[in-house]
């Protein structure tokens, strides 16, 4: 209850900022805006704060870090922890071979692939559609851990160990949560659209690709956004298929590091490293997430669908 | 018209871009076949996988001698360090196992056959010779009288009670004076534990769970039976001994350090990373004693100096109806070699080359690791490292003496130790209902694992 | 004649069609996940430890499963507990957080950004972070409670508290969930407002009636996606306990132990067997789930 309470609050607001842009702001509105920010600053903080806390962790050193009480700002700073984590192991490498390697043919089929099943399972009627569909959520259903070893076997027989293949071309297939996430966009999208196509003459790749695709751009550009970072944040996949130190991922190299803190006790500087390596790795996600932002949050409103 | 050419623009590039993408892993396919067949003239590429992640420093440094060259001959050694179990397990299944691996649950590989036996390379070897080795280590390398692991990289003495004498000086304690059952233990523990005002534990004494005093999930089993002294497991008739009144007395002594610093309060310090792992916290000065092997002494100096310097060694803690007793161990690792692999017999030259004595040098003064080679032990200077000359006085002065015990199920067995301990100190099972759990839960994970 | 020819042919041109359509992803099921899946029901039904060759016992992993007293039981319990309280409270957090940036305010790219973090970040990097923030000792949270001159919370070292800890942390990672509804509260027509506003209804009324029907297809997707992810959830218990499921076994989640038995303890065949167990009981959550939907989700062009 609670919740939607809070919600009509957020959605009485929408009202008064109407009102506001007006400019006859009342003094309950002025009130409702307040508590908005308040609210929206003290979850912003709380979001914030555990980066905060790892951006501040990799300037410190090691008796910084275990300080008691902590330390919330790190005096003096080490800004060289920056440059000497990056290469304590060769993260230039492993950034390269998690970009080019991994995330970007990963991203480019998972969004062609997965579009084009969705649409063959949302906008198509055909017998067993809807068996096959349910089939098709169900494998999200099952635990990785048991698929892990046939797997590994099928892979090691189509001679793909120690390359990004395993993890790349299943891509190319689809993914059945993107699939799954897609068609249920696609369905929100009126049937009358397609028939209208239809009877222009469009076949159904036509349709997929001048009515449906430019209308689910929002919902595409968060199917390349996920499969992005999750290539990116990645390390159950390269662990098992890839073995080889200059082929490794970003992600293994993040664990290497901790690794090395866990098993050999107290080496000077670890916790810092394992710090600045997680901040530096962020950041190219956080630069991406902003430029895509626009795109996926703003691109579309079905109001288009009047014209 | 601008919309529709910029949408056919973009289906043009989609289909271009994910051909280019295709594209080079195809062609990969190819390269791989074909780099192969130079190769093989070459010399061939050992795998080998020891977990430590410490191993590499030395390694590097031993890949540079002109014995490594010599033992190497035209191959390349390839090292990895910190491969999981589960990736070394899922290599083995699909038949793609490395050449050979060290500090691996060896004895869930020896008991199920997926190990090369080595007997005749040993026989054959002018390094590997019975007599040269502790008897323990050379014996625990053999599962039901085939040998298996050849005695490598680290192998000597398992079990001191190694001390930080200056926080042990701090706390107006006599490092002079250890002490040598858990109940003296107990008292250092009380006078080195400390808390702040707010009762957030900031020192402790001995966390008894810590390193070789808690599961050691390897081969070694766990700490107890060689404190109270009994053998938990029988080889020959594959029974359990553990339900027994000295189990039950070990639950609850080494409980009571977790009950003085507070369950939480241990599980607090010991998880933030750097003092979460094996040995970590004493590094860190946030623990005074701790159970550990001969390699503490060198390791702490190397990681640690400035907590290295204090440390001091003396025997582990035994009952107090035991006073007297000095208990100590054999084990180590090994190099065990895959059946499945190709290059196990190069790659049985490089466990040579860890004989040697350039090698074992290295990794003494790199990474602070003896060999259960008596030829080298004789010509290591025991004060080399602060509380090292414990562990080669104890040579002679022991008065029992453990070795691991053959159970091909021991990592369950720790991981149940482990489980079952927590649950008496934080009292919410008796210490026998403990041990009688522990024996029920082996006996029917040893009938389930087909033994 | 004709009228049947007429009744016959789109049936299967949309059958072929279909069948074009999904065939990436046919390819890929067979190959990548049937074939896996039917390894995995013999190895069931066997004692494989992965390295001998399996010997048949028939639904012994089973029964071993439902009658162990020493690990079953609680390890269902955490499971549920978890799962119970983070999908929902996953949800609804991440719904809160969108509706909240879907209303005018300024500096909202900013706001968003902030919130979505903490999904983007590897899961390697969240467990280091939240372990040192939430630990007893040297916490900063703990700092922060103890400079109010407050007690401290052993959040990860207490088994009590263990597991709301990890829901919390769960809560705080809702952002791609957030931004699934983040771009279905901006596909809600505008002119739907407009109209309920002209009918005089106020924001409760357009909250009820309009947004939750037009988002209820993607509440039902991101409801389903917690619970699978909840079941299977592992990755950041695993990372946090340091592989032990600690403290005292409150965090051994079934997909922990299913984990630990099969590769610590080299039981496949009965981790196989507890993993269609759990597919079982997730297929049936689901389909409850989807049941139930069917009063309550609104699709709104949809086929059916």
């Amino acid at each position: 209850m609670a919740d939607r309470t809070q919600d009509t609050a957020l959605y009485s607001s929408t009202q008064i900022l109407r009102r506001t842009q007006r400019r006859h702001l009342t003094p309950a509105g002025l009130f409702g805006q307040v508590i908005k920010y308040v609210l929206l600053i003290v979850l912003a903080i709380s979001f914030a704060l555990p980066f905060y806390w790892m951006a501040s962790s990799a300037l410190k050193d090691d008796s910084q870090i275990y300080s008691v009480p902590p330390k919330w700002i790190p005096n003096p700073a080490h800004w060289n922890n920056f440059w000497d984590a990056w290469n304590v192991r060769n993260f230039s490498q492993f950034s390269i071979n998690t970009i080019f390697q991994y995330a970007i043919p990963s991203t480019i089929g998972t969004v062609l692939s997965s579009a084009f099943i969705a649409y063959g399972f949302a906008r198509i009627r055909w017998p067993g559609r809807d068996t096959l569909f349910f089939i098709c959520i169900m494998t999200m259903m099952v635990p990785f851990q048991v698929l892990m070893v046939p797997l590994f076997i099928i892979f090691k027989e189509l001679n793909w160990i120690n390359s990004y293949r395993p993890l790349v071309v299943p891509a190319f297939l689809g993914s059945p949560f993107f699939i799954f996430m897609l068609r249920q966009f696609f369905m929100t999208i009126p049937q009358e659209l397609s028939d209208a196509a239809r009877i222009d003459g469009a076949s159904e790749f036509g349709i997929l690709f001048r009515v449906i695709l430019p209308l689910s751009r929002p919902a595409l550009t968060v199917v390349a956004l996920f499969t992005f970072i999750g290539a990116w944040n990645d390390y159950l996949g390269p662990l098992i298929y890839i073995n080889k130190m200059e082929m490794m991922p970003i992600a293994l190299g993040v664990q290497e590091l901790q690794r090395a803190v866990n098993e050999t006790g107290t080496n000077p500087m670890v916790y810092p490293h394992l710090m600045a390596v997680s901040t530096i790795i962020t950041v190219p996600i956080v630069i991406f997430f902003f430029l895509a932002q626009r795109t996926f949050i703003e691109g579309i409103s079905l109001t288009g669908l009047k014209g | 018209m601008k919309k529709l050419s910029r949408r056919e623009f973009l289906r043009v590039g989609a289909t271009v871009a994910a051909g280019a993408t295709l594209a080079p892993y195809i062609a990969q396919a190819d390269e791989a076949v074909v780099s192969n067949a130079p190769a093989a003239r070459q010399g061939v590429t050992i795998q080998y996988w020891p977990s430590w992640s410490n191993f590499p420093p030395a390694w590097e440094k031993m890949v540079e001698t002109d014995e490594y060259k010599e033992f190497v001959g035209d191959n390349t050694v390839e090292v990895k360090t910190g491969t999981p179990w589960e990736a070394v397990l899922t290599a083995i299944a699909a038949g793609t196992p490395p050449d050979a691996v060290s500090n691996y649950q060896y004895l869930d590989l020896m008991a199920r056959g997926v190990l090369r036996p080595i007997d005749d390379w040993v026989a054959a070897s002018e390094y590997f010779k019975k007599e040269l080795y502790f008897e323990g280590s050379w014996n625990d390398g053999f599962y039901q009288g085939v040998m298996y692991g050849a005695p490598g990289i680290e192998g000597f003495l398992r079990y001191g009670l190694n001390y930080n004498a200056k926080m042990v000086e701090d706390a107006g304690l006599d490092p002079d004076n250890p002490p040598q059952t858990w109940e003296g233990c107990l008292e250092w523990h009380e006078a080195l534990t400390k808390f702040d005002d707010a009762g957030n534990l900031t020192q402790m004494g001995l966390d008894p769970y810590d390193a070789m005093g808690g599961q050691i999930a390897i081969q070694d089993g766990f700490y107890p039976p060689v404190s109270w002294g009994w053998k938990w497991f029988d080889a020959d008739a594959g029974t359990f001994n553990i339900a027994n009144d000295m189990m039950i007395e070990a639950f609850d002594v080494m409980g009571e350090f977790y009950r003085i610093a507070g369950p939480d309060n241990v599980a607090g310090i010991r998880s933030v990373e750097g003092q979460g792992g094996w040995g970590g916290s004493f590094n860190a000065s946030v623990q005074a004693m701790i159970i550990e092997g001969y390699w503490h002494p060198g390791e702490t100096i190397i990681q640690k100096p400035e907590v290295g310097q204090y440390n001091r060694a003396t025997w582990a803690p035994v009952p107090t109806a035991r006073e007297g007793a000095k208990v100590q161990g054999t084990g180590g690792h090994y190099v065990v070699f895959f059946k499945d692999a190709a290059n196990t017999e190069p790659m049985f030259k490089i466990a040579e080359f860890f004989q040697t004595d350039t090698a074992c040098q290295i990794l003494f003064e790199d990474v602070g690791w003896l060999p259960a080679r008596i030829p080298f032990i004789e010509k290591t200077d025991p004060s080399a490292f602060p509380g090292l000359e414990f562990y080669f006085d104890s040579v002679t002065e022991a008065t029992e003496w453990s070795s691991p015990a053959r159970c091909p199920i021991t990592a369950y067995v720790s991981q149940q130790y482990q489980e079952l301990r927590e649950k008496v100190f934080r009292d919410e099972l008796s210490a026998a209902d403990a041990a009688a759990e522990f024996q029920t839960r082996c006996e029917d994970e040893y009938k389930m694992a087909g033994f | 004649m004709t009228l049947q020819r007429w009744g016959l042919r789109p049936k299967y041109r949309n059958l072929l069609l279909g069948l074009i359509f999904i065939s990436p992803w046919l390819i890929g099921f067979i190959v990548f996940t049937i074939y896996p899946l039917i390894s995995s029901l013999y190895y069931s039904l066997h004692r494989y430890d992965l390295l001998r060759p399996p010997v048949f016992l028939g639904l012994d992993n089973y029964i071993t499963f439902f009658t162990d007293k020493s690990h079953t039981p609680v390890v269902v319990y955490n499971t549920l507990y978890y799962v119970v309280l983070s999908a929902p409270l996953g949800v609804v957090s991440a719904f809160l957080l969108a509706g909240l940036l879907n209303t005018q305010i300024k500096g909202r790219s900013v706001f968003r950004a902030i919130f979505f973090f903490p999904a983007i970040v590897p899961a390697i990097v969240t467990a280091q972070i939240w372990r040192f923030l939430l630990n007893v000792q040297y916490g900063a949270v703990n700092g922060a409670l103890q400079g109010l001159g407050l007690s401290t919370i052993p959040f990860l070292s207490n088994p009590d508290l263990s597991k709301p800890s990890l829901i919390l942390i769960h809560m705080w990672a809702q952002g791609n969930a957030m931004l699934i509804f983040l771009a279905t509260l901006q596909d809600v027509p505008r002119s739907l407002y407009e109209a309920a506003t002209v009918d005089g209804a106020n924001g409760w009324h357009k909250f009820r009636y309009i947004t939750i029907p037009m988002c209820s297809p993607v509440i039902l997707f991101n409801l389903i996606m917690a619970f699978i992810g909840g079941f299977q959830n592992f990755t950041l218990p695993w990372l946090i306990s340091g592989g032990t499921g600690g403290p005292n076994q409150s965090t051994e989640f079934y997909s922990i132990h299913l984990y630990r038995r099969a590769f610590q303890n080299l039981h496949m065949g009965y981790a196989s067997a507890m993993a269609w167990i759990l597919f079982v009981v997730i297929v049936a959550f689901t389909v409850i789930l989807f049941r139930s939907s069917g009063r309550w989700v609104y699709y709104g062009g949809a086929a059916e």
